[in-house]
């Protein structure tokens, strides 16, 4: 019986796609960093998320300069704008069943598209984008997938 | 009646199952030889018994899950895409081992400013504040 159990068990694992995402919503934010400490009172970056900076950018401090949550289930184009010169278009794409979902993004810089691409998010794994640099700093946009607070918020049914 | 015609009426009447010709082999050999020649070494394998089929389900599974999990870390690991999109731009995506992280590094751009953008609008009305009337006579000039 317990040979039984194995073999569901592996057979699962075998037809999991392995994606390993259940978020319902992606976080969007837009730090700034700069190797001189920030003033008091500001929002900086959690520990885990400094130390990924930390090792992409080199930057001693992470700055949130503002932030805000998309959510997966509303396919439809959502913008963040933390800065009239540099925001972003964020667009969940349509889920095809069997296939992780995407998210559809454009990077504007003065009001004209300099970049796009696409992103698949997954726990664990969040996009840095580098942007430009800003006074000894640099900017930053951060996706980072938000799981689920209840079952119902995921879309993945 | 024809050998040929016994044998069809046979298979009509009494069809042979896949593997039955082969388990009914085995069960004879057992008989010959004791069972140790089909159970010898990986002969079992061979024979379509149960255990065999359990086998093959276990290493079909197993080979997914060994190349996801053990042989994922030798290939290249991509979960985003950037493309420039302006001249003298260039974007570049990369997995980052060692933050964990998806990477899209574009070059190129203007540093930016705090001066005003072209979402600012050009013509500000500013609300004007009356003059501070002289203390005094509210009428005096």
């Amino acid at each position: 019986m317990t040979f039984r159990f194995l073999l569901l068990f592996l057979a699962f694992l075998a037809v999991s796609d392995g994606s390993g995402f259940a978020a319902g919503k992606i976080w969007v934010g837009l730090y700034l960093a700069e190797n001189r400490p920030p003033p008091p009172g500001v929002t900086v970056a959690p520990e885990p998320l400094r130390h990924s900076l930390h090792e992409v950018f080199g930057f001693k401090h992470y700055e949130l300069i503002k932030g805000q949550e998309v959510s997966l289930r509303n396919e439809w184009e959502q913008w963040f704008v933390p800065r009239q010169d540099f925001f972003i278009r964020v667009e969940p794409l349509r889920r095809v069943p069997g296939e992780p979902r995407f998210i559809d993004y454009d990077i504007y810089k003065d009001g004209f598209i300099v970049a796009k691409g696409k992103y698949q998010p997954r726990d664990g794994t969040p996009l840095f984008i580098n942007g430009p640099d800003f006074n000894q700093g640099r900017l930053i946009f951060v996706l980072e997938p938000r799981p689920p607070k209840n079952p119902d918020d995921d879309d993945d049914d | 009646m024809e050998d040929r015609d016994l044998k069809r009426l046979l298979l009509e009447t009494c069809p042979v199952r896949p593997g039955q010709e082969a388990r009914a082999w085995a069960a004879l050999r057992d008989q010959l030889y004791g069972g140790s020649a089909a159970r010898r070494g990986w002969g079992w394998l061979f024979v379509p018994t149960w255990r065999g089929l359990a086998v093959a389900v276990v290493m079909l599974a197993l080979v997914p899950f060994a190349g996801q999990y053990l042989l994922g870390g030798l290939e290249p690991v991509s979960f985003a895409t950037a493309d420039s999109e302006a001249p003298g731009i260039y974007a570049t995506a990369f997995y980052s081992k060692s933050a964990q992280a998806q990477v899209v590094w574009l070059n190129g751009m203007e540093p930016a400013t705090d001066r005003p953008t072209y979402l600012e609008p050009t013509t500000v009305l500013t609300r004007k504040t009356p003059a501070p009337r002289p203390a005094g006579d509210p009428n005096s000039l």
